[in-house]
């Protein structure tokens, strides 16, 4: 499957890395959803069009990322998606892991780290 | 029979008789005549003298009134003249008292006091007497001897006046030490003194100068006994001190023999125990709190106990956090309860913060790092490449100090978390070592590996955030620039990694502190290094977490070795 006309959503509710990780990404020629809080995900179900690879924010505004992920893995339709999840807390890890996050991102990253990983995973 | 007139035949006219020619079968004769005139039922002369000396020396302990009396008794049964010489504490021989009989006589008083001084170097007379301890015997008396012991004209001639007709000096004596000497003088015509006499005079002798000793005893014993009772009070006194003390104190204290009986328990204490002091007092511990034996706390209690070495220990109990002392004390240990909940309410506070701060101060690096990338590659021109080279450079310093601020927090809290995998130290070492290599143009990193299969078991990021703190440190202390020597090796069950700089060193008293949370070595000949002094910290709690050891050897001036030391992966 070519990785470059992938569908990315990024979800965080900081809207300086949310617009730097969507010019990067789109950049490399990525089709990027942006959405700043979690309401894009909690209707995903029921959105005929899915992305193909999620890039969710740990900690948003109110919302846990984590739970997020966890409610995508359990459900039949979006369970296939790779999610990257990302957090400024690196003993995230476990816990996203735990919620059944496919990669886990360190805040701050660099674009080469970012770029690798949602390569691998599209690759998959 | 009146002794005092009593003579021998042919003793009269004698100058000097020695006393130790005469002292045996006459002191046999003398206490054999006190004795047949005793049994007669009649009191002799003697024993009525003495009798009458004895009770009035025991009836005071104020041996110098006392002597008064004893010399005015002595003037009605013994002598016309008699004085006496006092060995003061400090060993002078000082005149004390003269009397005299006859009214007439008090002319001569002044002189024979003016010529009172003792040369106690004398060969004979009070100084001699005093000196040897033997009695000088004069029966009769001639004008070479009043010549002898007169000290000028005027005395001589003043004792000539006198008429003197006998005169003998007795030491007053206790036990081996003599304490002075009496003079006994006669002036009556016809009057010489007997060995009978003498022995008389030195028998009181004795009597005086056992109660002169005696005086001299109760003296000191009641000096001693107010020094005493001035102590006890002063004893008394620091001890109500001490006990006000520990019962005002913030800490609760208590004390346990060896026994673990309680021996003493302050307000607090009891008042943390909820008990009163009745039902604790020496009682068994484990009798006042059943359950107490197998506690972390007690299991300290008994390390003290064995040990005899001070433990102190921190302990949540009930809603709040303790600071325990535990000290050997007599046989048993004391304990200290500090109340330092306060404190570590903030402590946490202060944790959570940091926490929460560089959390949020990462979001901000991240978008800065990115947007910094993202010009980098829009950006062709040299200078503006540098500059943003540059950027990167401090955001990676800034994002460096965010981290170590959040790994401090987690670990206060203890939710640093560490993955166990096999780690090749030589590989990790040298990526370091190429990563950091570039950011110091005055130094250059050798790298030595001697051992190049060794394989350590821990968390590989968490190993090198070690070996990069060591490798940057060594950098940052020796701004001089030169060589840094990397070893990688093994010694025994154990793989060493060691960074050694031949910068500023440290002094040996910051050695001991510089694994320390936010400590940092203030400056060296005027260099001041930044840093917020936790990076060694975090080094020495993931060297323990992987049961390993961080040591430092280092000399103000020549530079540091630090040695970082893990257990090897035991290898089949």
């Amino acid at each position: 499957m070519p990785t470059q006309n992938s569908h990315i959503v990024i979800v965080d509710d900081d809207a300086g890395i949310l617009e730097a990780v969507k010019i990067i990404l789109e950049g490399e020629g990525y089709k990027v959803t942006a959405s700043s809080d979690g309401e894009y995900i909690e209707t995903l179900a029921k959105n005929p069009k899915k992305p193909d690879l999620i890039l969710l924010d740990v900690l948003l505004s109110g919302k846990d990322g984590r739970e997020l992920c966890a409610m995508l893995k359990k459900n039949e339709v979006t369970r296939h998606i790779p999610i990257i999840m990302f957090s400024a807390h690196p003993s995230a890890s476990t816990t996203v892991k735990k919620a059944g996050a496919d990669a886990f991102l360190a805040k701050p990253f660099n674009i080469g780290d970012l770029l690798s990983l949602v390569e691998k995973l599209l690759k998959k | 029979m009146n002794l005092l007139k009593k003579k021998k035949k042919g003793k009269k006219g004698e100058a000097k008789k020695s006393r130790s020619k005469f002292i045996k079968s006459k002191t046999q004769k003398y206490r054999a005549q006190r004795s047949s005139l005793s049994s007669n039922g009649k009191e002799s002369h003697a024993d009525f003298f003495l009798r009458k000396a004895t009770n009035l020396l025991l009836s005071s302990l104020d041996y110098k009134t006392t002597f008064t009396k004893v010399v005015d008794l002595s003037l009605e049964y013994l002598a016309d003249w008699c004085a006496v010489y006092l060995v003061s504490p400090e060993g002078n021989v000082e005149f004390y008292k003269i009397g005299y009989k006859k009214t007439g006589q008090a002319k001569f008083a002044p002189t024979l006091e003016r010529h009172n001084a003792i040369d106690i170097n004398a060969k004979s007379g009070v100084g001699h007497v005093i000196r040897t301890g033997k009695s000088e015997y004069y029966p009769s008396i001639k004008d070479e001897l009043l010549k002898k012991i007169a000290r000028s004209k005027e005395h001589f001639k003043t004792l000539k006046q006198m008429r003197i007709t006998s005169r003998m000096i007795v030491p007053l004596r206790a036990q081996s030490k003599i304490l002075g000497a009496i003079i006994f003088v006669s002036t009556t015509p016809g009057k010489h003194y007997s060995e009978s006499d003498l022995l008389m005079a030195e028998d009181l002798g004795k009597r005086a100068g056992i109660a002169i000793d005696n005086a001299h005893l109760y003296h000191d014993a009641q000096i001693k006994i107010r020094e005493l009772e001035v102590a006890e009070e002063k004893l008394k006194e620091s001890s109500q001190k001490l006990v006000n003390m520990l019962e005002t104190n913030s800490e609760a204290f208590f004390s346990i023999d060896k026994e673990w009986r309680y021996t003493y328990l302050n307000h607090l204490a009891l008042k943390y125990a909820g008990k009163a002091r009745e039902e604790m007092i020496s009682k068994k511990m484990w009798e006042v709190f059943p359950h107490v034996v197998g506690y972390s706390f007690f299991n300290k209690y008994q390390e003290v106990m064995t040990s005899r070495k001070s433990v102190e220990f921190e302990e949540k109990m009930h809603d709040g956090w303790f600071e325990v002392r535990v000290y050997p004390y007599e046989d048993g240990i004391c304990v200290y309860y500090r109340d330092i909940s306060d404190r570590k309410q903030l402590e946490q506070r202060k944790d959570e913060f940091i926490s929460i701060a560089s959390h949020e101060l990462k979001t901000p690096v991240t978008s800065i790092k990115l947007y910094t990338e993202i010009v980098q590659k829009l950006v062709h021109d040299e200078k503006s490449s540098e500059y943003l080279k540059h950027m990167m450079t401090q955001i990676d310093k800034l994002n460096k100090l965010v981290s170590d601020l959040l790994d401090l927090s987690r670990m206060q809290i203890g939710k640093l978390e560490f993955r166990k995998e096999k780690v090749s130290l030589e590989r990790l070492v040298k990526e370091i070592v190429v990563m950091i290599e570039p950011t110091s143009k005055k130094h250059r990193i050798v790298y030595e590996c001697k051992d190049p299969g060794v394989l350590v078991a821990g968390d590989r990021d968490r190993l090198g955030q070690v070996v990069t703190n060591l490798l940057t440190n060594a950098i940052k202390y020796s701004p001089q620039g030169g060589d840094i020597i990397v070893r990688v090796g093994k010694r025994d069950t154990n793989a060493i990694v060691s960074v050694q700089d031949f910068g500023v060193g440290i002094e040996e008293l910051d050695q001991k502190k510089i694994f320390n949370r936010f400590y940092q070595v203030a400056s060296y000949q005027g260099h001041t290094f930044p840093g917020l002094g936790i990076g060694l910290y975090i080094s020495k709690v993931i060297a323990d977490v992987h049961k390993g050891e961080l040591i430092v050897k280092s000399k103000p001036g020549k530079g540091s070795l630090f040695t970082f030391i893990l257990p090897l992966v035991k290898t089949k």
